[in-house]
């Protein structure tokens, strides 16, 4: 049966896309949650699509980082709290606060501190 | 035997377009395609929008001609229309969108890169016509045609606008509202 053959690839990859990630739990969600948080509106991020903007630095290889926002260092309690309220820690940012819940801002974090 | 490859080539076509349209039939009334904005775009998708994008503003905008505007009063105007009409969905220097408007597919996002990726022409031509199936409307049935100008002409002086900067210039701008001229 030719047509198979046709149908096959496009209808696996319809069946495919969102199955098959290897990423742990809380960094899915993070992902997600920097999408429905507009991150990309300023940031590359890797994995998360429509980032092509540079308005913020590039968060590819966030977890080999030293420091957050060239301040902090890079720990998973500094980065959610610098996700929640950038403009406590430094005034001058131009990052605002997005209104990112605890919960959401810890999974953002466990997305980025896997990038490398 | 030139006819017999012609018609083989041919058929063959045919067969092939049949099977596209059936294999296009099915992902569509099937509901395959998922069109919550709870997923983000697959890559492909995303880059064929905003490459059409792209090119669709480029070509309408050509023959567009921008007036120079450099009065300061003009620039006050066009702030005090994008703090009306633009904040609530591109946010300003140092300031987030409205809640609503952080989860858009796609994001509106913020304005301070855009005079870098268009001409003066296109921002016009993008603030005057908006972008089907994007949010962005058409201003040109809310703002008169000086309005849309002044706010291009304050979009393009954005980059150079700190967040400090910008809280200074909302705090003149109380009481100034966004004309319409027309």
């Amino acid at each position: 049966m030719p047509g198979l053959a046709l149908i096959g690839p496009p209808l696996l990859l319809v069946l495919l896309a969102g199955c098959s990630d290897p990423l742990p739990a809380a960094a899915q969600r993070g992902r997600a949650a920097l999408q429905q948080h507009g991150c990309h509106g300023c940031h590359a991020i890797p994995g998360v699509v429509g980032s092509d903007r540079a308005l913020g630095p590039p968060l590819a290889g966030f977890g080999r980082r030293t420091l957050i926002a060239g301040r902090l260092p890079n720990t998973p309690d500094n980065l959610v709290a610098w996700i929640r309220a950038p403009q406590e820690i430094d005034r001058q940012s131009a990052m605002p606060a997005l209104g990112v819940s605890q919960a959401d801002a810890s999974d953002m974090a466990a997305y980025l501190r896997r990038l490398d | 035997m030139r006819r017999t490859v012609v018609r083989t080539v041919a058929a063959t076509l045919a067969a092939t377009a049949a099977v596209a349209a059936v294999a296009a039939a099915l992902v569509v009334r099937g509901g395959w395609y998922d069109v919550s904005a709870s997923t983000q775009h697959t890559p492909l998708v995303y880059a064929l929008l905003e490459t059409t994008l792209q090119h669709s503003v480029r070509r309408r905008a050509a023959d567009i001609v921008a007036p120079a505007v450099d009065a300061a009063a003009v620039v006050a105007r066009g702030a005090a229309c994008f703090r009306d009409h633009c904040v609530a969905c591109h946010g300003a220097p140092g300031v987030a969108p409205d809640a609503a408007a952080l989860a858009m597919q796609p994001l509106a996002g913020p304005l301070q890169a855009v005079a870098a990726r268009w001409r003066t022409r296109e921002l016009y031509w993008i603030t005057r016509h908006g972008i089907r199936m994007t949010g962005m409307p058409a201003w040109e049935y809310r703002l008169s045609d000086a309005d849309l100008w002044a706010v291009v002409a304050f979009v393009e002086r954005l980059p150079a606008l700190s967040p400090a900067a910008w809280r200074d210039m909302a705090a003149r701008l109380e009481g100034r509202t966004c004309q319409d001229s027309r």
